[in-house]
C-alpha cells in the first residue's frame, strides 16, 4: 500500500500523520504513560463538545457546540448544533464528508480532510504511539500534558497542543484540547458527558450510531460504507 | 619565396601556440555537456533558445531520495542533508517551504484577481447571504481555520482556499511516503527533494570536486541515520561519462604515444625522427585545442577522446617523409624527381584524411562537428610541421632498419599477396555476403540515443528507482505553446484545455501557477459582490457581530487593487526555483506544458495538433528520428564522397579503371559493418561516420602504394608503420567503455586492417623488388 500525503498540508494543517520528528527520546515510556492517562480507554463512545476559536485579527471568539460519536470501527460523527447545524463525518484519512443544514452530504475536498481525520481521530482513538513518536510530551503544573512537535518542519504548522482531563459528578469525564498553531490561532475543544458503549464489531457500532442519530441514520450508512455512498 | 612565407606563417603560429599555452591555458575549458550528442536540429532560433533554456535548467537540477525503515530517521536525515547541501556554494536546495512562502508572498497582493473554478461557481450560484454563511461556517470548523494571511487581509478565507487548492494541484511538495516491499513485506519510508546547481562547474576538476562533496555528504548522512540515499540527474551522468572519458583518454593517449615512441626508436634508433614525430603530434594536437577553444569556447571531453586517436594519423606524415625522403637524399637528380612524387603523395594523403575527418562536420551532431574541427586543424598543422621541419631534421643522415618490417610484410604477403586475384575475389565475395547480411538484418540498426551513453550499473539502477518513486511527469514529453505575446499563449492554452476537457488535469502549465491576465481581470470583477458595500463581507461581519466600519479596510484594499495584473515573468522572478515554463526571446513567447505520468499521450498529441501554435514534443522519439536521418544522410554522403574521390582518381590517373581502387575501402566498409553487427554492436550513425575515415585512411595507403611504385618495399614499410600506429590508436578506441567511441574505434580498426592488407598485397606488380636506399639497412 502506498499512502500519499501532500506535505504542503502541513504548512497550514494542525497536525499530520506523516510529520517528521527526531529520533526517539529516552523518556518515551514516561511520555506514553502521560498520554495513556489522558486518552480515552474505550473504543466506542459518544459525548458533547464545546469549541472555541480565537483568530488573530478577529476581536470576538468563535464558539460552537454539539455532540459526537466515535467508533474505532466506523469513524467519527462531529455534529455541530450551534450557532448553525452542520456535521462532519470522518471515515479515514482519505474520506471525509460534510453535511449542511439542508442535510446534503458532500465530500470534503482539499486540505480540510487531512486535519481532523489525522489528529482528532487519533486523539479519540487513543493513539499513544503516534503522539509519543511525533511530539515531546511533558506534564504541566495544571494537571495537563503539553505536546510540542519535535521536528522543525512540524513546528511550522503547530506550536503546541495541550490535553487535560477532569472528572466531575455533573459532567463525568471531561477532556480539554487546546491547539495553538504557528499563526497564533488558538482552538479549544472541550469534550464531556462521555458515555462509553460496551459494544463490539462494526455492525454493533453501526447500530449504536443509528440509535444516536435516529433522524439522520444516513450518516451512519456513509460511515459504514463510504464507497457505496459515493457510487450513488 | 612561397616556402619562406610558409615558414614565416608556421613560425608565427608556433609562437602564438606557445604563448597561448604559456599564458592562456586557463582559458582551456574541458566541457562534459552531454547535450552535444543530441542531434535535434531546430531552425527557429527563438524556439531553440527556449528549448535550450529548459534543457539547461533541467540538466542543472538533481533529485535526492532518502529511503529507510524508520520514517522519522528518514525525515531527520533529509533535514540534515538539505542543511549540508545548502552549505555548498554551488547548490541551492529547492525547499518546498521556501517555494510555498515565496508563492504566497507573490500572489498575495493580487489576491483579488484569483478564483478557483469552485469559487467562481459559488459566486454564480449563491447569493450574498449564502456566501456569508459559508464563510462563517468555515471559520468555525475545527481544523479549517488556519489562514495563510492574516484575517484582516482575507476575512472570507477565499484567497487561502484558492492558494491551498492550487498548491494541492501543483504537487510541488516534498513527499514522505510509505511503501511496502511486497517480497519482504517490509514497510519502508522515503522522502525526496530537488537541488539546483546555481553555478555549474566550469571544468572537470570543479565538477569532480562538487561530486565528491555531494558523495561525502551522502555517506555521512547515510551512516548517521541508517538510510539509503539515491540521486538522479544529468549532473551525475556527466560526471560518470567524464570519468569514463578520462580513463579512455589516458589509455588511448598513453598507449598511442608509447607505441609510437617504441616503434620510432626501434626503426630509426635515433632521436631526430622521434623529435619530428613528437613535434608534429604536439603541434597538431595543440593547434586542434587552440582552434576548438577559439571556435567553441571550450573543448569537449569526447573531442579529446577522438582527438587522442589523431596521434596515430599525424605520425604517418613523418613516417612517410622519412622513408621516402631519406632513402634518396644522396642522388640529387633522382631525389628532385622523387621529392616531387613524395610531396604529391603527401598532399593527396592529407587531402583524403581531411575529406574523411571533414565529412564528420556535415553531421548535425555538435560533437562530430567539434571532432571534425579539432581533427582537421590538427591534421593540417601536423602536416605543415612535417613539411617544414622535415628538411631541417633530415640534414643529418638517418638510418632506418628494415629487417623486422620486411619480415612482417613478407609474412603478410605470404598469406595475402601470393594470389592477388584470389584475394580480390575473396574480398568481393565477402563484401557481397556482408552486404546481403546487412540488407536482410535491418534489426541490427538502432538509432536510440540512449545507446550512446555508457552509464555505470549503479547509476542506472538509482535512476530507475528514483524515477519509479518520484517521477510525476512523463520524461522527455511536453508541449510547447508558441505565441507573439502573452495573450496568444494563454488563448492557445485555454483552447487546449477546452479541447481536452477533464483530461486537461493531466497537464501542468503556467495556468496551474497563475491565471491569464484576461482571467485575472474577470475574476476581479467577479469578486465585486464579495467586497462591495452591502456585499458578502459586510454580511459576514454582521453575522460575526462586528460593525460595518471594520470591513472598510478590506473593501478599500479591493478597490485599490483594480487594474493590477500579475504576469508570469514577474512571478518567475519571485520563484527562482521554478522551472522555466515561460521563456520570452526576440519578441516571442514560449511556454512549456508538462504531462503527468500515465496520461493519454495520444489524445494530448491529437488535441495539440488541432491548435496551430502548440507542438507536442517527444524528445526521445525526435532524437531517434534525427539520428536515423543522420545515419541515412551520412550513408548518402558517404556514397557521394566515394563518387567525388572516384572522379578525382579518374582525372588524376586519366584512366577510368583507377576508380576501381575505391573497391578496397568499399569492400573494407561492407565487411566491417557486417562484422561489428555480427559481434553484437547495433549499427549507429557513429559507425557510418567512421566509414568516412575508413575511406580516407584507405585511400591514404592506396595512394602511397600506387604512387611510390619505384620504392615499393620502402612504401610498404611506411604503410606498415603507418597502419600500425593508426591501428594502435583506433584499436585502443575500440576498447573504450563508451559505446560511441567503441563504435568508432572498432569500425576503423577492422576497416583499416582490410585497407592495409589490400595496400601491401595488391600493388606488387610487375615484380616485388627489394630496393635499398643508401641510408636504409
Amino acid at each position: 500500500m502506498i499512502k500519499h500525503f501532500s506535505a504542503i498540508a502541513l504548512l497550514y494543517s494542525l497536525l499530520s500523520i506523516y510529520s517528521p520528528s527526531s529520533l526517539a527520546s529516552d523518556n518515551v515510556d514516561d511520555e506514553r504513560a502521560l498520554l495513556a492517562g489522558i486518552f480515552p480507554t474505550s473504543c466506542h463512545f459518544s459525548g458533547q463538545f464545546l469549541q472555541q476559536k480565537n483568530i488573530q485579527g478577529l476581536p470576538v471568539p468563535l464558539q460552537s457546540d454539539g455532540d459526537f460519536f466515535y467508533s474505532c470501527d466506523l469513524g467519527l460523527v462531529w455534529s455541530t448544533k450551534a450557532p448553525f447545524q452542520e456535521a462532519i463525518l470522518y471515515v479515514n484519512s482519505a474520506k471525509n464528508y460534510r453535511i449542511d443544514e439542508q442535510g446534503e452530504i458532500k465530500p470534503l475536498t482539499g486540505i480540510a480532510r487531512y486535519i481532523m481525520s489525522n489528529v482528532f481521530v487519533k486523539l479519540l482513538k487513543g493513539d499513544v504511539d503516534y503522539f509519543a513518536d511525533e511530539f515531546v510530551v511533558t506534564a504541566t503544573e495544571n494537571q495537563s500534558i503539553e505536546l510540542k512537535p519535535e521536528s522543525e518542519f512540524m513546528q511550522k504548522g503547530v506550536e503546541s497542543i495541550q490535553f487535560s482531563k477532569t472528572q466531575s459528578p455533573e459532567l463525568g469525564v471531561a477532556l480539554m484540547v487546546d491547539v495553538i498553531d504557528a499563526t497564533g490561532q488558538v482552538t479549544q475543544v472541550g469534550i464531556d458527558e462521555i458515555i462509553e458503549h460496551d459494544i463490539e464489531g462494526k455492525r454493533s457500532a453501526f447500530e449504536q450510531c443509528e440509535k444516536l442519530y435516529q433522524d439522520t441514520t444516513k450518516w451512519c450508512s456513509v460511515l459504514r460504507s463510504p464507497s457505496r455512498f459515493e457510487k450513488f | 619565396m612561397v616556402l619562406q612565407f610558409a615558414r614565416f606563417i608556421f613560425v608565427t603560429l608556433i609562437v602564438g601556440l606557445v604563448l597561448f599555452f604559456s599564458f592562456g591555458s586557463k582559458h582551456i575549458r574541458i566541457e562534459t555537456n552531454l547535450n552535444d550528442l543530441n542531434p535535434t536540429k531546430i531552425s527557429d532560433q527563438s524556439l531553440k533558445y527556449a528549448m535550450d533554456t529548459l534543457t539547461q535548467d533541467v540538466s542543472h537540477r538533481f533529485i535526492v531520495v532518502l529511503k529507510g525503515k524508520e520514517q522519522r530517521a528518514v525525515e531527520a536525515a533529509a533535514e540534515q542533508m538539505q542543511a549540508q547541501l545548502s552549505e555548498l556554494k554551488n547548490l541551492l536546495v529547492v525547499s518546498d517551504q521556501h517555494l510555498q512562502s515565496n508563492y504566497l508572498a507573490a500572489l498575495s497582493p493580487f489576491r483579488f484577481n484569483l478564483l478557483s473554478d469552485a469559487q467562481r461557481q459559488s459566486l454564480t450560484d449563491k447569493g450574498i447571504n449564502a456566501l456569508a454563511s459559508d464563510a462563517q461556517r468555515k471559520l468555525y470548523q475545527l481544523g479549517n481555520g488556519v489562514r495563510l494571511i492574516p484575517f484582516e487581509q482575507d476575512p472570507l478565507g477565499w484567497f487561502s482556499e484558492y492558494l491551498l487548492s492550487s498548491l494541492d494541484k501543483l504537487n510541488i511538495v516534498s513527499t514522505m511516503q510509505e511503501s511496502a516491499e511486497e517480497s519482504e513485506e517490509v514497510t519502508s519510508s522515503f522522502t525526496s527533494f530537488a537541488v539546483s546547481i546555481t553555478e555549474y562547474p566550469e571544468n572537470m576538476a570543479q565538477q569532480q570536486s562538487l561530486y565528491q562533496s555531494i558523495k561525502d555528504i551522502e555517506l555521512n548522512v547515510s551512516q548517521a541515520f541508517d538510510v539509503n540515499i539515491l540521486h538522479s540527474g544529468m549532473f551525475f551522468f556527466a560526471v560518470d561519462s567524464a570519468q569514463s572519458a578520462k580513463s579512455d583518454i589516458q589509455l588511448i593517449a598513453i598507449g598511442s604515444i608509447v607505441g609510437v615512441l617504441l616503434l620510432m626508436l626501434m626503426v630509426f634508433r635515433s632521436l631526430l625522427p622521434l623529435f619530428l614525430s613528437l613535434s608534429s603530434i604536439a603541434i597538431g594536437v595543440g593547434f586542434g585545442v587552440l582552434i576548438s577553444t577559439l571556435a567553441f569556447g571550450s573543448i569537449h571531453i569526447l573531442t579529446i577522446v577522438f582527438g587522442a586517436s589523431l596521434i596515430g594519423i599525424v605520425v604517418d606524415y613523418s613516417l612517410h617523409y622519412f622513408y621516402h625522403f631519406l632513402s634518396h637524399n644522396q642522388d640529387p637528380a633522382h631525389n628532385r624527381n622523387h621529392a616531387k612524387t613524395l610531396y604529391r603523395a603527401m598532399l593527396l594523403s592529407v587531402l583524403t584524411s581531411l575529406i574523411g575527418y571533414g565529412a564528420l562536420s556535415i553531421s548535425d551532431l555538435v560533437i562530430l562537428k567539434k571532432v571534425a574541427l579539432f581533427s582537421c586543424a590538427g591534421l593540417i598543422m601536423a602536416w605543415i610541421s612535417v613539411m617544414i621541419l622535415g628538411p631541417l631534421v633530415t640534414r643529418r643522415p638517418i638510418v632506418a632498419r628494415q629487417v623486422f618490417l620486411r619480415k612482417v610484410i613478407a609474412a603478410s604477403q605470404a598469406v595475402f599477396a601470393s594470389h592477388p586475384r584470389a584475394l580480390i575475389g575473396a574480398g568481393l565475395i565477402f563484401a557481397s555476403i556482408a552486404g546481403l547480411y546487412l540488407y536482410t538484418n535491418q534489426s541490427h540498426i538502432n538509432d536510440d540515443p540512449r545507446l550512446f551513453f555508457h552509464v555505470s550499473n549503479s547509476l542506472l539502477e538509482q535512476e530507475k528507482e528514483v524515477a519509479s518513486l518520484t517521477e510525476v511527469y512523463e520524461p522527455g514529453r511536453y508541449l510547447i505553446v508558441k505565441g507573439r505575446d502573452s495573450d496568444q499563449v494563454f488563448e492557445s492554452l485555454a483552447a487546449l484545455y477546452n479541447t481536452l476537457g477533464n483530461q486537461s488535469r493531466q497537464l501542468s502549465s503556467v495556468l496551474d501557477w497563475l491565471p491569464s491576465p484576461g482571467t485575472q481581470v474577470q475574476d476581479y470583477q467577479y469578486q465585486q459582490s464579495l467586497y462591495q458595500d452591502g456585499g458578502v463581507t459586510d454580511t459576514f461581519f454582521e453575522k460575526l457581530g462586528l460593525n460595518a466600519a471594520q470591513s472598510e479596510p478590506i473593501k478599500t484594499a479591493y478597490r485599490n487593487a483594480e487594474n493590477r495584473i500579475l504576469d508570469f515573468p514577474t512571478l518567475m522572478q519571485d520563484l527562482p526555483s521554478l522551472p522555466p515554463l515561460w521563456v520570452e526571446h526576440d519578441g516571442r513567447v514560449f511556454s512549456f506544458v508538462l504531462i503527468r505520468k500515465n496520461s493519454d499521450l495520444d489524445s494530448i498529441d491529437l488535441a495539440s495538433r488541432a491548435i496551430g501554435n502548440i507542438e507536442y514534443v517527444n524528445t526521445l522519439a525526435n532524437a531517434s528520428d534525427a539520428l536515423k536521418a543522420q545515419r541515412v544522410t551520412g550513408s548518402k554522403l558517404l556514397f557521394l564522397a566515394y563518387a567525388l574521390i572516384a572522379v578525382m582518381l579518374a582525372l588524376y590517373y586519366r584512366r577510368i579503371s583507377a576508380v576501381l581502387l575505391l573497391l578496397i575501402p568499399l569492400v573494407a566498409s561492407a565487411i566491417t559493418l557486417a562484422s561489428v553487427s555480427a559481434l553484437g554492436q547495433p549499427i549507429t550513425v557513429f559507425h557510418i561516420m567512421a566509414l568516412f575515415l575508413v575511406l580516407g585512411l584507405g585511400m591514404d595507403y592506396i595512394i602511397f602504394a600506387k604512387e611510390m611504385t619505384e620504392q615499393r618495399a620502402i612504401t610498404q614499410q611506411a604503410i606498415l608503420l603507418s597502419a600500425v600506429t593508426s591501428l594502435l590508436s583506433f584499436g585502443l578506441l575500440a576498447f573504450s567503455s563508451m559505446p560511441i567511441v567503441q563504435a568508432f574505434g572498432s569500425t576503423i580498426l577492422i576497416g583499416n586492417s582490410i585497407n592495409f592488407i589490400a595496400a601491401i598485397s595488391l600493388f606488387n606488380r610487375p615484380r616485388l623488388k627489394m630496393e635499398k636506399g643508401l641510408n636504409v639497412e
